[in-house]
């Protein structure tokens, strides 16, 4: 079984409210070492590991940092910890049990990119998070490694924790920066991206959590060291989100390119139940992956191949009870409530595909809904402004593609 | 003859205008940025965010109605009516609903006088079935677990 503990080193073994117990576990190794190399070499190194952004979108992290030292200042640095995929809790596990490493890396990312200021953004239902990263936040600046002068070095970083207010939509990267400033959580038009144009409208730096947790690694072993872990297509450790049918749900670490199936039947334990039907892979606006295909590896490349992402590194199971129509309609109804309503293809979009899912027992169908699935997903797929309704209709398509529709009347 | 029609802030009651008032002392240079943190405090000194303690505020940091509601009533987990925010907030993530979501919601409705709602995915799914209970997240839950924490609120 491959094994990777890297981002989970210290989940459980450190008391997360101790800053001496985080250094004498490889805590401050990272930023101690960016303070000698300079802030140049620091993006470099980030640049050569080959971190690509953990929250979903899969950038790479080097070329986002070296955007930003290149912008002019001020410029903020932002920690997207409004974890809110469904089946997603990676955030939430780091956060709660290893905070100092995301403080950390959030001042080694301010100090290579030249920001003094940074925000912590964390989902509104996670209020032990939010005050294990206060608590954390509060050591760091009593011992100097917050605050004016960071470690003795003159650079100035300092950060401030808000609580997101119940929106899934406030994950997408302008929309939490609306939401900070004290706006409705609706997505911006990109561009301009927030590299050039973002919180407060000044260059903005803006990682998710797992992200985040990877920099004082890279930065403390160096970039080749962490390029060497995992498979080109998914290079460094990667943690996913085991939920559902299996018998150990839970956050499991791997190294980049480990197979489904190995997630499923070893780390969390195999399923629940007679058999595994499918999983969703990747969150809600993921993908249904059958047992055929469990023995892919996840890499963004072999992914791609059978039309699946990695997405948030949520992994739902589902064994052979579950009326899987009734999930996706679920799903559906999850991005109908939580869509925007900003702009049409999204707020319409997710309510009409949870109307035709409602109908779609063999007694209600109507002649044509499959190509209207089809349709509506097409339509929010390419014309929705942001991330939430270009993506709410994959689990739909995915869907179609997978399964039979359903022959009963039993709803 | 209509008379001019009250604003907003004439409904507020002495207690919405105390919690805003000390809340703002919390907040001495208000800025918009801070609007989502002082509903946030405020709320948590109410348990809501009636009409009236909005139109308040509004008059305390000078900002429309418009702006205010609108940021108020966009977030769940805040209450922007006169209702009061709900005792229980049951997660209606698949993770929970495949680990018996709807029995809990059973129990809630029969055995309870709880106000309670479903809420989007928690982020428990691990320790599923889940709900916030109050602020605080509740996993595990069975039957009996529910109902001992829904008491010890009420």
């Amino acid at each position: 079984m491959a094994a990777s503990n890297y981002l989970l080193a210290r989940c459980g073994v450190v008391e997360p409210t101790s800053l001496a117990e985080y250094a004498s576990h490889g805590g401050l190794a990272g930023l101690r070492r960016a303070l000698e190399i300079g802030p140049a070499r620091v993006v470099e190194e980030v640049t050569t590991s080959g971190l690509v952004g953990r929250g979903g979108a899969a950038f790479p992290t080097g070329r986002k940092w070296a955007g930003l030292a290149a912008a002019a200042a001020p410029k903020y640095v932002i920690c997207n910890a409004d974890e809110s995929e469904p089946g997603t809790f990676k955030d939430r596990k780091l956060m709660e049990e290893d905070p100092f490493a995301i403080l950390e890396a959030m001042v080694i990312a301010g100090f290579a990119v030249g920001a003094n200021t940074g925000y912590v953004y964390i989902r509104g239902e996670y209020p032990l998070a939010t005050r294990r990263i206060e608590r954390a936040a509060a050591a760091l600046r009593e011992q100097g490694w917050l605050g004016p002068s960071v470690g003795g070095s003159g650079f100035a970083f300092d950060v401030e924790v808000r609580r997101g207010g119940g929106a899934y939509i406030c994950g997408e990267e302008t929309a939490l920066m609306n939401s900070i400033e004290g706006r409705r959580g609706e997505p911006r038009s990109k561009p301009p991206f927030p590299t050039e144009r973002g919180l407060f409208s000044r260059p903005t730096l803006i990682n998710n959590v797992e992200t985040l947790a990877n920099v004082p690694l890279i930065v403390a072993r160096g970039g080749e060291w962490f390029s060497s872990i995992g498979v080109p297509g998914l290079v460094g450790p990667k943690l996913f989100c085991l939920s559902g049918h299996v018998k150990r749900p839970g956050v499991y670490e791997v190294p980049g390119g480990a197979p489904l199936r190995e997630l499923l039947e070893e780390h969390a334990g195999g399923v629940v139940g007679p058999d595994f039907q499918a999983v969703l892979l990747g969150g809600a606006a993921g993908t249904y992956v059958t047992p055929e295909q469990f023995d892919t590896p996840l890499d963004y490349q072999s992914l791609r191949a059978i039309g699946g992402s990695i997405g948030s590194g949520a992994i739902i199971a589902f064994n052979t009870t579950v009326d899987i129509w009734d999930m996706v309609r679920r799903f559906a109804e999850f991005f109908a409530e939580e869509s925007c309503g900003q702009c049409v293809p999204c707020r319409v979009g997710t309510v009409r595909q949870v109307e035709v899912l409602h109908r779609l027992d063999a007694s209600m169908r109507r002649e044509g809904d499959r190509e209207l699935l089809v349709d509506i997903g097409q339509a929010m797929t390419s014309a929705s402004i942001c991330g939430l309704g270009q993506t709410a209709a994959a689990q739909v398509l995915s869907a179609l593609d997978r399964f039979p529709l359903p022959v009963g009347a039993h709803r | 003859m209509v008379g001019e029609a009250p604003t907003p802030a004439e409904f507020a009651t002495p207690q919405d205008r105390a919690a805003v008032d000390a809340v703002l002392l919390d907040f001495p240079r208000f800025e918009r940025t801070l609007l989502l943190p002082v509903l946030q405090a405020v709320q948590a000194q109410r348990g809501g965010l009636s009409k009236g303690l909005l139109g308040y505020l509004c008059e305390r940091v000078r900002m429309p109605f418009a702006e205010v509601y609108g940021v108020a009533s966009f977030y769940a987990l805040l209450a922007a009516s006169d209702h009061p925010v709900v005792e229980v907030r049951l997660c209606s993530g698949v993770p929970c609903i495949l680990a018996g979501a709807e029995q809990l919601a059973e129990t809630l409705r029969q055995q309870t006088s709880a106000s309670w709602n479903w809420f989007p995915c928690l982020g428990q799914c691990d320790r599923a079935p889940a709900a916030l209970v109050g602020d605080e997240p509740r996993y595990h839950l069975t039957t009996s677990s529910l109902l001992q924490v829904v008491d010890g609120c009420q």
